[in-house]
């Protein structure tokens, strides 16, 4: 039997996007992605979960102090906060903007800075809250 | 590639009673309580539906938001401001419960999305649900 240890942090940003397949005409990208490809983007409030994994340190009671997961967020999300994704940041002029995709970047920068400042832990999952009734989960395997 | 779940939640209202035709009142009233109300009761129920795929590289989506909403508004066709053991032929023949609640609404998705759908949870109220899956999830 194998135990773990969990630890999940909350955060917040807005920013906005559109869904675009420039390789298709206006119509089928309407046909496919409905209002999500208006032509100015819209935005929402996100949510973001993230939860990492590791041992619980013997001095500090802590998997990881949460002021420093804190901080690690505050950088990767200030490349998110408050920009339009399509055209503020560079991965998503190759990739649309969906949820899963953001999540998925998302955990790409939150798995770098983690191993950056050498922190001890992994992470476990992002839950990545479009509006209170869409979410995506994303890990990898 | 990786694997990426995606989970659409939405609200129904609906009526239900909960008891067993041939038992008396009292009886019925011993084994499900207020809930065997002769005249019924209802909830909000919220249902949280997860699939789980690819991202496509065309669409950036594990799933057309189109097909999840169709989804979405065919159980709504079913039980929003429904009286659910008298209206819906299903619980005619199974107690409307939370739990048959939830693994009719995983028939019902299952069947159009086999292995793409990971998980049905469906909340009675803010403190109780129950939910269903096949697979290990984090």
């Amino acid at each position: 039997m194998s135990f773990k240890t969990l630890i999940t942090k909350k955060v917040e940003f807005s920013a906005s996007h559109r869904y675009w397949n420039p390789d298709w005409d206006d119509e089928k990208n309407k046909e496919i992605f409905g209002k999500n490809t208006s032509p100015l983007g819209h935005g929402h409030n996100f949510h973001l979960e993230v939860t990492v994994e590791g041992e619980i340190d013997g001095h500090t009671g802590m998997v990881i102090n949460l002021f420093d997961l804190k901080d690690i967020l505050n950088d990767v999300l200030e490349n998110y906060d408050h920009k339009y994704l399509n055209e503020d940041l560079e991965v998503f002029k190759k990739i649309i903007p969906t949820p899963e995709n953001i999540a998925k970047q998302l955990w790409d920068d939150i798995e770098t800075e983690l191993k950056k400042r050498k922190t001890d832990c992994t992470l476990y999952k992002v839950r990545l809250y479009e509006t209170p009734d869409l979410y995506v989960d994303y890990w990898k395997s | 590639m990786d694997k990426v779940y995606m989970t659409k939640a939405f609200n129904f209202s609906a009526g239900h009673r909960l008891f067993i035709e041939g038992l008396s009142e009292e009886e019925n009233m011993a084994l499900f309580d207020k809930c065997a109300n002769l005249r019924g009761h209802g909830h909000d129920y919220r249902v949280e539906l997860m699939f789980n795929g690819e991202i496509s590289p065309e669409t950036g989506m594990i799933i057309s938001r189109n097909e999840m909403d169709e989804s979405v508004n065919d159980i709504k066709n079913d039980f929003d401001y429904k009286r659910i053991d008298l209206e819906i032929p299903y619980f005619k023949k199974y107690q409307s419960t939370v739990e048959n609640i939830t693994l009719y609404i995983w028939d019902k998705v299952y069947a159009k999305y086999q292995d793409r759908l990971s998980y049905v949870k469906v909340w009675e109220n803010e403190r109780s649900y129950f939910e269903y899956h096949r697979e290990a999830l984090r």
